[in-house]
């Protein structure tokens, strides 16, 4: 009896182990053949069956991504436009956190209800009137268009705020005794100890603008303005017969940066979602 | 610090005043921001979905409900709603099926060390751009040359058509969300289970309780709240679905995969019928503010929790 | 110079009225302790002179300007919190140095008063750790030290040891008095202990429901009480309060450790019979608790009586408290001394 639970087991074992061994590769062989693709001749995408890997990796490719569509631009953009929303957004949403969480005024209620409102409608409803606004306002095709509707960052303010809200009172009144001002009791004294809500916050707002493709393709008609997704796109169109080396090559420059950054603080990264998702 | 305070205090109280004074300063950026960019753009939306005009015209004139009338009419838009519908509810159910399974078979405390490793993978796609993997997948699941296809080919299968028919082209989309989001429902459900406390297993083990049954009396229920709301996050994300119809299919064959953001974008943009597009983002705000009150109301009958 | 008062504060949250026309007034120099049960108003009081809470009417006045309206960081005013409340992300040092720069006070200066701060309270090896790095007692030291560096008018410090191991808080006692020697500032300390307050105070301010009992020397007020309330608040275990014998709703009191075990002649207090219920061995001390027809007494003595044993003990009148029905101190004259002996018992039994 004994014997055979555990040959039971040893099946049971190597089931689980193959189990997860499939699920790995359904997730990572899509990435696989990406890179493979990259590196393929035109030739060799055209095979069928297909082969596994290229003959000899065309490392060309990507130069010749560089020369189909103007990318060094997309990726200035792109980063541009990144940066400047994780930058900016703290010198608003620190400030709307702290006063939420640390001041006492009548409208508090509704500016809290604000920010709720703010996370729970997303940019794919309020998408036209903004581009009304902006046509009207002259503010298309400019990085303003790209950056100001970020840097609001409802959920950072919600998550900066319940951090805030852990901070003892009587820290800030000590403050207050040594005379600081308000301003400095906030960036001196609070956002030191939120720090790890802020790279949280940082991360999460900067992969979700390097990846975002609706509102630069709503925002933007020039090259000068338009980011690395609406590149990507615009490549995959460049040609009437897709070449998919090209267009996996130029996929490659932006899927890397973020699995770059995965593999660098993978766990930072799914704690931070983790946050997001659970609240 | 929430402490009320008494309203008329003359004379008294200068630092009381210049505190409240500071709370709004504070407030005041983050909230112009999202009274211009979120509170503005809904009122303007319903507004707007009132007129008629098209995109450049200074002056729309009223027309009341007709985009309203002319939307229900609309066999195109019928077909959009089903779609989306359609697409929705298969997102969501294989979503949170498998993710439920994925992460009850990786909490599990057989090789851990793969368990994690697992995890690291099924999170990947993601934190990447639906753009990219949009584009990986029209490859992918190109009914001629593609390696999905060399695949079924190899194991005697015939050719799939994927994106190429209308009979399947909604449901490879929704494929490939399901691929691309699993990962994070699977995050957020094993924090779930992780939550349970460990006693509550020890108890049913004690009771000789068979693991399946613990999966269905005990578990499940216990983490019945966050599939709640992992659903309600799927239901809305799913509603907003835009990048991938746009470059997987631009909404065909034959309107297959058309759902309603990109047919608000297209009535918007390639029809210049902003009133009418409008129209249709009202129904969405409408769609989204239903889920959420629904979240709002079931939650608060907390489904089960300690 | 650094006098406090406050005149006719009232203190309210919206409707709730916490504070009702207080006048309070703390001596220059003075070491003076806030105290009475959670809830009376004593943090509240402190906070209003620090500005951290504002005052709803009324006046405060630090050397006898009105300081209502100026800001907490402006009254020259230092405070040691009950959790410390130091600034986790900064250094010791920098937690000291914060208000010195806020005060703008040169760097030379700055280091100077730091290392000499830093002598006084023994932190000179932490200068460069974080507080989550040092143990409860380093905590209370920097917290010290923070408050100290700014040379305030006054120091204020609410319950700063009840985070502390008894045995430390008996060493900070001391070197809190020692404290308030070398410097010579006014010191407002807010506390719920009346232990606390009786070894460091030399002024205590009694305060119960928002109001001040009474306000004395921590020898005057442990001799004489001016209500029930003092007398039981000071001392352990509590004084002794006979009801129900005298007229017009006279209570007497007595302390437990004014009890002997022993009988009074007559003309020199009253005997009470009593049986021992519970004996407590303290060392050097025994409190019993005594079963007597006027209901239990409690009684601290360093004679060894057998659990159980029957005796009569005795009060002398000299240590004996008369109190009205409305709870406040009677005087205790000839007259009264005679309705007491008349009520109890005078002399032998």
């Amino acid at each position: 009896m004994k014997e055979r639970n555990k040959v039971l087991d040893g099946g049971l074992n190597i089931l689980d182990i193959v189990g997860k061994l499939v699920l790995i590769v359904v997730m990572a062989f899509p990435f696989f053949w990406m890179i493979s693709t990259a590196l393929k001749t035109l030739g060799e995408t055209l095979l069928y069956p297909p082969s596994l890997l290229p003959e000899s990796p065309q490392w060309s490719n990507f130069a010749e991504v560089f020369k189909t569509i103007p990318v060094g631009q997309y990726l200035v953009n792109s980063l541009i436009v990144c940066v400047s929303v994780v930058l900016l957004q703290y010198l608003i949403i620190v400030p709307a956190a702290y006063s939420l969480s640390k001041y006492d005024y009548k409208a508090k209620p509704l500016v809290f209800a604000l920010v709720m409102l703010g996370q729970m409608i997303p940019m794919q409803i309020t998408f036209l009137p903004i581009y009304f606004m902006f046509s009207d306002l002259g503010l298309m095709d400019t990085y303003v268009a790209l950056i100001i509707p970020f840097i609001s960052n409802p959920f950072g303010i919600f998550m900066l705020r319940q951090y805030f809200l852990q901070v003892p009172s009587e820290v800030i009144e000590a403050a207050k005794l040594d005379n600081a001002s308000d301003i400095k009791i906030m960036f001196k004294v609070m956002m030191p100890m939120v720090r790890p809500a802020l790279v949280t916050i940082g991360l999460l707002s900067f992969i979700s603008n390097w990846n975002n493709y609706f509102w630069p393709l709503i925002m933007t008609s020039q090259d000068a303005y338009r980011t690395l997704p609406i590149g990507i796109a615009l490549l995959k169109d460049a040609d009437t017969l897709q070449r998919w080396n090209i267009i996996m090559a130029g996929n490659l420059l932006l899927v890397l940066p973020m699995l770059g950054l995965y593999v660098v603080a993978s766990r930072k990264i799914r704690n931070a979602f983790v946050y997001s998702g659970i609240k | 610090m929430s402490r009320e305070k008494t309203a008329v205090r003359p004379a008294y109280g200068k630092n009381e005043k210049r505190e409240r004074l500071m709370g709004y300063i504070l407030a005041a950026p983050a909230v112009i921001l999202l009274v211009v960019f979120t509170v503005y753009p809904l009122i303007y939306l319903i507004y707007r979905s009132l007129f008629g005009g098209n995109l450049i015209a200074k002056d729309p004139d009223f027309v009341g409900i007709e985009n309203y009338q002319t939307l229900f009419e609309s066999e195109d838009f019928h077909k959009v709603l089903t779609n989306t519908l359609v697409y929705t509810l298969i997102t969501v159910v294989l979503t949170i099926v498998l993710a439920v399974i994925i992460a009850s078979w990786l909490h599990s405390k057989r090789n851990r060390k793969l368990n994690d490793i697992t995890q690291t993978f099924i999170f990947t796609p993601h934190i990447i751009s639906v753009v990219s993997v949009s584009t990986l997948f029209l490859w992918l699941m190109d009914s001629k040359m593609g390696f999905l296809n060399s695949v079924l080919n190899a194991l005697g299968f015939d050719s799939y058509t994927f994106l190429a028919s209308p009979d399947t082209a909604l449901f490879s989309i929704a494929l490939v969300m399901v691929w691309k989001g699993l990962g994070y429902y699977v995050l957020l459900i094993m924090a779930a289970l992780q939550n349970i406390p460990s006693n509550v297993y020890e108890a049913a083990e004690i009771d000789d309780t068979p693991k399946l049954r613990t999966f269905f009396k005990i578990t499940l229920p216990m983490i019945s709240p966050t599939i709640l709301f992992t659903s309600v996050v799927a239901t809305i994300s799913s509603f907003k679905v835009f990048d991938s119809v746009s470059i997987m299919t631009g909404g065909g064959p034959l309107n297959s995969t058309n759902t309603l953001v990109y047919y608000i974008y297209e009535y918007a943009y390639r029809y210049g019928k902003p009133g009418q597009a409008c129209a249709a983002g009202v129904i969405l705000l409408i769609f989204v503010c239903a889920i959420t009150f629904l979240q709002f109301k079931v939650s608060k009958k907390r489904v089960y929790y300690q | 110079m650094s006098s406090i008062s406050l005149k006719n504060v009232k203190k309210a949250y919206g409707n709730e009225v916490v504070i009702e026309n207080l006048n309070l007034e703390i001596r220059d120099g003075s070491f003076t302790v806030l105290v009475g049960p959670s809830g009376c108003g004593k943090s509240t009081t402190l906070r209003m002179i620090t500005g951290l809470e504002t005052v709803t009417e009324g006046d405060v006045l630090i050397d006898g300007q009105r300081v209502n309206d100026v800001a907490p960081g402006k009254r020259d005013i230092s405070m040691v919190f009950q959790n410390y409340a130091l600034y986790p992300t900064m250094t010791v040092e920098e937690n000291i140095e914060f208000g010195l720069v806020n005060k703008k006070v040169p760097k030379d200066e700055r280091k100077k008063r730091i290392h000499d701060v830093c002598e006084i309270v023994g932190l000179t090896e932490y200068l460069k750790r974080k507080p989550a790095n040092l143990s409860g007692g380093q905590r209370q030291r920097v917290a010290l030290a923070r408050a100290m560096v700014k040379d305030p008018k006054v120091f204020m410090m609410d319950e700063p040891l009840s985070n502390l191991d008894a045995k430390l808080r008996a060493q900070m006692r001391v070197e809190l008095i020692n404290m308030h020697k070398r410097m010579g500032t006014t010191f407002v300390y807010v506390t719920h202990d009346q232990v606390e307050a009786m070894s460091m105070a030399d002024d205590i301010v009694l305060m119960d429901k928002g109001r001040i009992v009474q306000q004395s020397g921590p020898k005057e007020l442990y001799h004489n009480p001016n209500s029930i309330y003092t007398a039981q608040f000071v001392g352990t275990p509590q004084t002794n309060i006979l009801d129900g014998r005298l007229p017009q709703g006279m209570k007497l009191g007595f302390r437990p450790e004014k009890v002997r075990l022993h009988t009074m002649e007559e003309g020199e207090g009253i005997n009470i019979p009593a049986s021992v219920q519970t004996k407590e061995m303290l060392g050097s001390e025994i409190i019993y608790s005594l079963d007597t027809p006027y209901g239990v007494i409690m009684c601290k003595s360093e004679d060894d009586v057998e659990d159980g044993a029957i005796l009569m003990v005795g009060v002398k009148f000299d240590s004996m408290y008369l109190f009205g029905a409305d709870t406040m101190r009677l005087p205790f004259g000839e007259e009264e001394k005679k309705a007491v002996a008349a009520a109890f018992g005078e002399g032998k039994a």
